[in-house]
This record gives C-alpha cells, sequence and structure tokens, in this order.
C-alpha cells in the first residue's frame, strides 16, 4: 500500500461503523475484518504517535474500551495491539505536563487496569499462584535419583533441601479511581502485562511498534548525554521518564518475545536502551535480566533471534 | 519390544536419523520449489521422529538387559558406574533435531508436543547431554514461542494413566514414559518452563568441569557456557515474579563454574542484592571489582549498598572515588551520577562524626560534589535537592527554597523535594502554605506515611489538635489496610489498633482506656516475650509474606536521629526491606516499626495536650509492638518526667541513650531532669552534647542559656539566648534531617 499521509477521515469513518454496527453484526467476524485492516490500524498507529492531541484521540480511545469490555477476544485483541501506542502517548503526555490531552487515554488505560485485576466472573480480585516445581520429586519429565549423583556434594543436598514445590501469589490488586504519582506505573505495569499474555495472537506490527515506542520513552530527556548519538551535544529538552524497576521488567518480558518473533533489531534495541537506563539508575533487578539476555546472546549455543 | 534384536534396532534408528540429516541438508542447499520443500519437510520429521523413538527403545532395552545382568545391592549403589554403550552422535543429532524441524515447518504446538513426548520417556544415564539440552531448548520454545493465552497445558490425564494406548500404529513400538499418579505435571506455562530448566540446572551443574588444564579447555568452556545458558533463562524467567532467593540460590550452586567469571559473579551479585543479602551481595561485588577494575557500575553498586544498607560510609566513599576515576571518559550525566554518589558520602559521613570543626568540612566537600553534579548535568532533579537539604541544614531557608522550586520544575512529583518544600514554608511560619503543599502532596502520595506524619505535625499549629488527631487515625487505617492482609497470622501489640479504627467516633471523643481494659495489657505484656527480635528471627513460623508498591521501599519510614546506633541502624535495615512479592526474614519487619511510630507520633500529641493517660496508652502499644525502640523509652521518660518523677525519667532517659546516643530530645530532657535535681554541671555537660549533636535545636540552646545563667555566666547565657531566637525563626515543625540522603 502507498503511503498517502495521514487520513483522519478514515478513523472517523471507522468511528460511525462502530457506532452504527455495534448492535447488529457478528461480532467475531467483524473483530476479525477491522484487525486485518491495515488501513485503519495504521492509521491509528500514526495518530497516537504523531498528533496525540488530535481531536480524535478522545472518542477513538473510548471506542477501544467498549471494544476491551465486549466480552469477544478478538475485540479484546484489537484494543491490546494499540496498548504500547496507549502507554506511549500516555507517558509523553504526562511527563510534558499537557494534562488535558492525557485525560481520554488515562481513562482507558485504567479501564483496562481496573478490568484485568478482577475475575471476569465473580468480580472479586484477582490473585495469580504460580509455583516453583522442585527437582526433588519426580515428575512427568525427571525422576529425582538419576539427577542427583548419590555421592553427597553441596549441591545434592542443596536439591533435596527444597523438596517442597514453592508457590507464590500476585495479587490482589485494588481497583483504582485514578492516576497518581505513587500508583501510574504499577497501573501500567498491569496493562502491559495485559498485553504481554496476549503477545503471541497480536500482530508483527504491534510488537515492533512496541519496541519502537519503548525506545523513544527510555530515550527522552537523555539524547546526547545519556545516549551518545551521532549527532550528540543537541539540547533535548524532551523530559525524562522516571520508570519503575517492574515496569521494565514486564516492557522486557514483551520485548524478549517480540525479538525471537520476527522484531530481532527493534528488541535488541530496547534491551540496549533498558541496560544503559538500569546501568545508570542502579536498577539492580533490571540488570539482571539484561545482563541475562545480552549474555544468552552472545554465548547462545541454540539459536539467535533472527532465526526465528 | 524384546522380539526386536538391540543391534538391528540401532541400524534401523541410524539409517533413520541419517535419511532425516540428509534429507534436510539438500532442503537446505535446494531452496529453489517451494511446494517441494514443504512436503520434504514432512519426510524429514517422520525420519527424526522414528529415529528417535527406535533410540529410545533402544536405550531402554540395553538398560534393562544390562540392569539384570548386575545384581541388585551393586546396581542401586552405584547406578552411574554401569558403563552402558552410547547411542551415538547421529542419532543424538536427530534426536534435538526433530522438533526443530517442526519450527522450520511453523508448526511451534507440534514442535513442544514432540519435545514433551521425548522428555517424558524414561530416561537413562547414557544420554544426559542430550537430555538436557532438550530439556534447555523445550524451556526455550515455551518461553519465546508461547505466551499465557496460547499455552496448552500437558493433558494431565493422559500423562498420569498408567494404561496407555498409544496413538500410532501397533506396528511402530513406542518407548517407556514416566507414570503413575504421584508424578508432579506441570498446569501452566511458567512451572513447565522451570521445571524444565531446574532439571537442566541440575544435570549441568552437575556436570562442571574444574580441571583448568589446557587440553580440557574446550571441553570445560563448552559445558561453562551449556551452564549459563540454563542460569540465564532461569533468570530471565523469574526475576520478574520477584523470586530472587531461588536464582541467587541457583548462582550460589554455579559457583564452582565462576572462577573469574564476570558474568557469574556479577548476577550471583545482582541477585543476592534483590534477594535483600546485602552483606554477601557487597562481598560479591568486591570480588566482580578484582576480575573487572574498569566498571563502574560496581564500584557505584557497592557504594550504594554501603550507604544505604551496610552503612559502612566510609568504605562507600572509597568506591565512589573509584567510580569517578572510572567515569572521567564516559558521558556528562554518568560523571553526575558518580560525584552525586560522593556528595551524598561526605553528607552521611557529617552524621557519623561528632567532631565540629569535621562535620564543617564533609559539608562543604559534599556541597562541592552537589554543585559540580548538578553543572554535569543541569536536567537532573536529585543534585538540586540534595543542594537545598544542604541549604535548608545550614538554615539558609531562602536559598533552599529557590533551589527546591528549580528541583521541583524538573520533576515535579519527586516526592522528598514536595516534602522538604514544605518543611522549608513551615520554617517560615507559613503553616498554611506549607500545609496546603503537604495535602497536595498526599493525594499524589497517598501511602507515604512520613507525609502523613508531618500533615499531623503541621495541622496541630495550623488547624487544630482534632485535625491531626484525625490524621493520626486515617494513619492508623493506612496502616491496617496496606499491611493486615500481607502479615496474616502475625500479630504484634495488644488489638488496639483494631480497636481505634473501628470505633466511629475521632480520637478526640475516645479516650482509649476505654478502649481496652488494663488485664488485657499487662496480660499481653507478659505473656510475649517480644523483648529479643533474635529470637524472632530464628522462629520459622513467622515468614512474613509482604506485598508494599514500590515508592514504599525508601523514605517511609523515618529515622528522628540519622546517626542511629548499631540496633537502629539494622532495624532500618530491615525497614528499607520491604518490597513487593517478596519472602521476608521475620522480625521487626517495617510494617511493625512504622505502626509503633504512629503510636509514638499519637503519644506526642497527647502529650502536649497534657493527656497523659491516653499518652502512656500509646506508649504502650509501641513499647509492645516494638520495644527496642529509643524512642519508646525517650517518651517513657517523658512522661515519668510530667509526673514528677525524677528517677524514673532519667532511668528511661539513660536507655533511650543507650541504644541511640544521638537522639537530641534525649539530651535536652536529661538536661532539664538534671536541671530539677539540682545538677547544675552534669545538666550543662547534657545541654552542650544536644548542641553537638543538633547545633541547630533552640530549645536546647534556651536551656543552656538557662542552666549557664544559673551557673553563674550571664555573659554566655545571652549567647545562647540570642542563638536560640535566631534558630527560633527558622525552625521547621519537624527536622529536615528526616528528609532520606539517597543518591538514587
Amino acid at each position: 500500500m502507498r503511503y498517502r499521509g495521514f487520513q483522519p477521515s478514515i478513523i472517523s469513518e471507522w468511528l460511525l461503523e462502530c457506532k452504527q454496527d455495534s448492535s447488529k453484526i457478528e461480532l467475531g467476524a467483524y473483530a476479525q475484518t477491522i484487525r486485518n485492516n491495515d488501513e485503519i490500524v495504521n492509521t491509528l498507529y500514526e495518530l497516537f504517535e504523531k498528533y496525540p492531541d488530535h481531536d480524535l484521540i478522545s472518542p477513538v480511545c473510548h471506542q477501544l474500551f467498549e471494544f476491551y469490555r465486549a466480552s469477544n477476544d478478538e475485540l479484546k485483541k484489537f484494543t491490546l495491539e494499540l496498548v504500547p501506542s496507549l502507554i506511549g502517548a500516555y507517558l509523553t503526555s504526562v511527563y510534558n505536563r499537557e494534562t488535558k490531552r492525557v485525560c481520554s487515554i488515562a481513562t482507558c488505560l485504567l479501564g483496562i487496569y481496573n478490568m484485568e485485576v478482577v475475575e471476569k466472573e465473580s468480580g472479586q480480585a484477582k490473585v495469580r499462584t504460580y509455583t516453583v516445581p522442585t527437582v526433588a520429586t519426580a515428575s512427568c519429565y525427571h525422576e529425582p535419583p538419576s539427577l542427583t549423583s548419590l555421592v553427597l556434594s553441596d549441591s545434592a543436598l542443596m536439591n533435596y533441601h527444597h523438596d517442597k514445590n514453592i508457590t507464590f501469589q500476585q495479587g490482589p490488586f485494588e481497583q483504582i479511581e485514578e492516576f497518581s504519582a505513587q500508583n501510574r506505573f504499577m497501573i501500567l505495569t498491569q496493562v502491559l502485562r495485559a498485553y504481554n499474555s496476549f503477545i503471541a495472537e497480536l500482530s508483527l506490527k504491534s510488537r515492533t511498534n512496541l519496541c519502537e515506542w519503548s525506545c523513544r520513552l527510555l530515550r527522552s530527556g537523555y539524547k546526547g548525554t545519556l545516549f551518545n548519538n551521532a549527532e550528540a551535544e543537541i539540547e533535548d529538552n524532551s523530559p525524562r521518564i522516571p520508570f519503575t524497576s517492574e515496569f521494565l521488567l514486564e516492557l522486557l518480558d514483551g520485548v524478549y518475545f517480540a525479538m525471537f518473533n520476527g522484531s530481532a533489531k527493534e528488541g535488541k534495541s530496547v534491551v540496549s536502551d533498558v541496560y544503559v537506563r538500569a546501568e545508570y539508575e542502579l536498577l539492580n533487578e533490571v540488570l539482571l535480566v539484561t545482563n541475562a539476555i545480552v549474555d544468552s546472546l552472545a554465548v547462545n549455543p541454540s539459536g539467535q533471534p533472527e532465526d526465528g | 519390544t524384546n522380539l526386536i534384536p538391540i543391534r538391528r534396532l540401532k541400524l534401523i534408528a541410524e539409517a533413520f536419523s541419517i535419511k532425516g540429516l540428509c534429507l534436510e541438508n539438500s532442503n537446505s542447499s535446494n531452496r529453489l520449489s517451494k511446494f517441494k520443500g514443504v512436503n520434504n519437510q514432512d519426510a524429514i520429521i517422520s525420519c527424526f521422529e522414528r529415529a528417535g523413538d527406535l533410540a529410545l527403545l533402544l536405550i531402554q532395552s540395553l538398560r534393562n538387559k544390562t540392569m539384570s545382568t548386575l545384581s541388585t545391592w551393586n546396581a542401586s549403589l552405584q547406578p552411574e558406574v554401569i558403563d552402558l554403550p552410547g547411542i551415538g552422535s547421529i542419532i543424538e543429532k536427530s534426536m534435538q533435531k526433530s522438533p526443530l524441524a517442526y519450527i522450520v515447518k511453523g508448526d511451534l504446538q507440534k514442535g513442544i508436543s514432540r519435545s514433551r513426548e521425548v522428555l517424558q520417556c524414561v530416561e537413562t544415564a547414557s544420554i544426559p547431554h542430550l537430555r538436557q539440552t532438550l530439556a534447555r531448548q523445550l524451556a526455550e520454545l515455551l518461553l519465546r514461542g508461547v505466551c499465557e493465552s496460547t499455552y496448552i497445558p500437558l493433558n494431565k490425564n493422559e500423562v498420569l494413566s498408567t494404561h496407555r494406548t498409544p496413538p500410532s500404529a501397533p506396528s511402530s513400538p513406542k518407548p517407556k514414559k514416566y507414570d503413575g499418579g504421584s508424578l508432579y505435571v506441570p498446569e501452566d506455562l511458567l512451572s513447565e518452563i522451570l521445571l524444565l530448566l531446574l532439571i537442566a540446572d541440575t544435570m549441568v551443574t552437575r556436570e562442571a568441569l574444574v580441571t583448568r588444564r589446557p587440553e580440557f579447555r574446550e571441553e570445560r568452556i563448552r559445558r561453562f557456557e551449556n551452564a549459563t545458558a540454563v542460569y540465564d533463562l532461569i533468570t530471565i524467567a523469574l526475576t520478574k515474579h520477584g523470586q530472587f532467593n531461588i536464582i541467587f540460590q541457583t548462582f550460589e550452586r554455579a559457583m564452582k563454574f565462576a572462577f573469574d567469571e564476570i558474568h557469574i559473579w556479577r548476577q550471583f551479585a545482582l541477585s543476592l542484592y534483590a534477594a535483600r543479602q546485602y552483606d554477601r551481595s557487597l562481598l560479591a561485588f568486591r570480588r566482580c571489582h578484582k576480575i573487572k577494575p574498569n566498571d563502574y557500575v560496581v564500584c557505584l553498586q557497592a557504594a550504594q549498598i554501603c550507604f544505604d544498607h551496610v552503612r559502612d560510609i566510609k568504605e562507600g566513599i572509597e568506591w565512589t572515588k573509584t567510580a569517578i576515576k572510572l567515569t572521567e571518559n564516559t558521558n556528562k550525566c554518568i560523571k553526575s551520577r558518580a560525584l552525586l554518589a560522593l556528595g551524598v558520602g561526605y553528607t552521611l559521613m557529617v552524621d557519623e562524626t561528632k567532631i565540629h570543626s569535621e562535620k564543617a568540612e564533609y559539608r562543604k566537600k559534599a556541597s562541592a560534589c552537589f554543585d559540580k553534579a548538578h553543572s554535569l548535568d543541569p536536567e537532573n532533579y536529585l543534585p538540586l535537592y540534595h543542594i537545598a537539604l544542604q541549604q535548608a541544614l545550614n538554615r539558609s531557608v531562602n536559598d533552599a527554597l529557590r533551589t527546591i522550586t528549580l528541583a521541583l520544575k524538573k520533576k515535579p512529583d519527586h516526592v522528598h523535594s514536595l516534602h522538604l518544600l514544605a518543611l522549608l514554608l513551615s520554617s517560615q511560619q507559613k503553616f498554611n502554605e506549607a500545609l496546603n503543599v503537604i495535602v497536595a502532596a498526599v493525594v499524589d502520595y497517598p501511602d507515604n506515611f512520613s507525609l502523613l506524619f508531618t500533615k499531623s505535625r503541621l495541622q496541630v499549629v495550623a488547624v487544630g489538635f482534632d485535625e491531626a488527631l484525625s490524621t493520626c487515625l486515617s494513619m492508623l487505617k493506612l496502616w491496617k489496610k496496606m499491611f493486615e492482609k500481607g502479615l496474616d497470622g502475625q500479630e504484634r501489640g495488644t488489638g488496639l489498633l483494631n480497636k481505634c479504627t473501628a470505633d466511629h467516633r475521632s480520637l478526640i471523643h475516645t479516650q482509649l482506656n476505654e478502649l481496652s481494659d488494663r488485664e488485657s495489657v499487662k496480660h499481653d505484656l507478659t505473656q510475649r516475650r517480644f523483648s529479643d527480635p533474635g529470637i524472632l528471627c530464628e522462629s520459622d513460623t513467622d515468614r512474613i509474606y509482604l506485598q508494599v508498591p514500590e515508592q514504599f521501599k525508601a523514605g517511609s519510614v523515618r529515622n528522628e536521629s540519622i546517626c542511629a546506633s548499631k540496633i537502629e541502624a539494622q532495624l532500618s535495615d530491615l525497614a528499607s526491606s520491604v518490597g513487593s512479592k517478596i519472602e521476608q526474614k521475620p522480625g521487626p519487619s517495617e510494617p511493625w516499626v512504622i505502626q509503633s511510630q504512629i503510636w509514638l507520633h499519637l503519644a506526642e500529641l497527647y502529650l502536649e495536650e497534657g493527656r497523659l493517660e491516653d499518652a502512656e496508652r500509646c506508649v504502650t502499644e509501641a513499647g509492645v509492638i516494638n520495644p527496642l525502640s529509643y524512642l519508646v523509652a525517650y517518651l517513657k521518660g517523658r512522661l515519668a518526667e510530667m509526673r514528677y518523677k525524677f528517677r524514673e525519667a532519667k532511668e528511661c532517659y539513660e536507655n533511650a541513650l543507650s541504644i541511640n546516643s544521638c537522639h537530641v530530645k534525649t539530651y535536652q530532657h536529661m538536661g532539664i531532669i538534671y536541671q530539677a535535681l539540682g545538677q547544675l554541671r552534669m545538666s550543662e555537660k547534657m545541654l552542650r552534647d544536644a548542641i553537638n549533636v543538633d547545633p541547630t535545636c533552640p530549645e536546647a540552646w534556651s536551656l543552656l542559656g538557662q542552666v549557664v545563667h544559673d551557673l553563674g555566666d550571664p555573659n554566655d547565657a545571652v549567647d545562647c539566648f540570642s542563638t536560640a531566637a535566631e534558630l527560633e525563626l527558622t525552625k521547621p515543625v519537624l527536622p529536615f534531617s528526616i528528609l532520606p540522603k539517597h543518591f538514587l
């Protein structure tokens, strides 16, 4: 498709279509069509990236949230595809102190968060339980005696030290009515979590978009100083965004996936940008992961991201 | 399966392997016909699969045969000594490739199922390397190709049923799989990944090659790389979930690989840090520095631990100095950060020393660092905050206000800058404006106790005692909301918290003593032995799981005095160790410190209102929760003093000073007691000690003036009074020193 410049009319037509049809048409089929409609999707990406104070932002955010809660997975995925754009546009605006334009995006993100932290059926706060299995008891993949040598060594003993599965929980998270400096990144982390839990079903374009937005946000305010560009020493007056470790870890999770599924180059540059920020701010938990990713790419015995 | 002779099995398996490999080879050299390529891929897959199945059968029958020839006791003693003939590298290769062949075809799910199938087959000692590779490979597939919504767990019933019907034709016999009812079968994505990685981990760690002899070099490196690949994957999978204990234990096991391996040491140090084992983490960082002396990040990390956790300020300063040297050729931001760290080190040294001239020297050095850090990176708010804090501590209030406004322009929602702004306004007696700032900050940080303490203090002077009390009540409610669930099963105190928060009246109308009968309090006090937190640390039942938002980690618990004694340092060490999702060491953990501080704050308010009974009740509650706090001892002394029991008061103050020898207010009241007892020289000594610790305390100066006057030195007395009067003009509602000093 040849690029014809930003065309807001595409979006307004689409919005009109949604309004008219939402009750009648078969949701699933409709969702499929719009997810595959490059024209609409690309224009939406462009809207959030280049025209964050456009009048259309507000109705678009409203429509996206309507899709998200429509209890149809395809529609939900359509909204999820745009989550990187939503988060990116939100953060840029908040830290530029443009509180007015951010309102509708924030509402949409909050809506997604509030839906994500409760169980759909019961309305109870969601609590996820995870298990770290132990190798000391037999599983469908191994039997313990063949693993540990019978020589009494430290490591053999340590394996038996934890002879029970360790479980840990995440949540419950409370419902939130408004963004504050305290909860901002906690909310965004959960929204990104929702994105990551569907990431394999989302489009390559969306994952690449995630990577591109991330680089932009990570470098904002640090160009020419922390990030040595070719055009070094330019004045960068864009705001610095103070990410939290939790958010960056969730981000790396998504980027790691993207890296091995078609966005190798973009993913790698996010990792290296996160690395720079984490070293600068001594985010030790984040460094743990970036070190691991960088190292496993350097000496990986099985496959590079480019291999697919 | 016994019908097919072993030798023929091996031959057929090898034949299939070679055919598969050949087809694959021709496929990659001949990419022209796309359609044919797809067909080829199917052929490759089927060759690899049949080879694999046959190979597993081969291994199992070999094993059976060998086992039956050995006597049972012998086999159970040393099963590894049995030297099974390997299956050969060709078959191994084809087995490893068979899941990947599906991936090439684009069918991830089939690839995963094939991997799972092979791994479920009963293993033998002869293919540990292959199994380890396959386990890691499957974990990688799951980690890199599957997300929660697309994950299909293993079918538990199918795995666990003993009578499995092989899906394929009976003519191709299938190898035996693990079965039985008690097997663990992972049910979600993370646990399957972890199970595979932990299995791979035990295998790679076991086969570590420690020898350094040159002829083993290649093999050693190969094994090392295999092992780090597994460790890296474990780190990637677990860090997001905050399971740092498991990560650092993995690296602990990996130590036999670690000789001069910077990557392993660095990851070990980082995971220890994240698991809050600061002492060990510092040791590991020191090792990293030895291996790679030119890495400034390591130096700053070590400095951070020294400043914030281990409280070895001198070592921290050495680290930052090394970091500054190493950052000379880096960019300005990083240089600025290193200088900032050195500055923070100097300000912390101010509190470490008691000699006045040294303090001034450190202050000067610190300011120079902060100024330079600011000029290198003017966009960073943090140097500005520290400059403002120094100015505030020197009582250059107007300068400080100007600087902090600048800092807030760079980062409008920096909580400590907002807090400092409020305190500065209060020191100009603009209490209402200060209160407005604090109220606005509380909107943005509703869970920050430090802000709430200041809010309540400001309310006393700006609006009234009632409002201050209602803030206290809301703090108690907030505590309940934030911590009660996380601490379930753990109870401290006498339950006054519940009674207060359940009561619908505001605190002003409530007599705290009404809420609890004294008998139960006494009973509790004798029943619970909280006198020694060391005992608590050892009990295993006291494990606490906490869920606290991240911004809570720093700066919520306040040390009224900064140069706290060893015990308080330990307390604050634990205090700063609260994070999300992480298993805690039991002991006087942060939530309890906070609750006791709320009670103590309340007690002070009551004391000032003259409601001694209520104050006493609060102090008792705080003492039950956190008996080692010097503030509890101090407030007990205050109560006794108000009741004219001077001997008792003196004893309490002595206790407080023995825990924390830098508490200004205790010295101050010691002075009052000695004065009342007529021991003027002792009184003077105590007040001079107080001033030595904090020369900006007007109360101590004015008391000293009285005592010096009584001792017959009117000139000195006048000096003291005028200093007091001067300081009174710039006195904030709470000392500036409650604000934290971090370089991050």
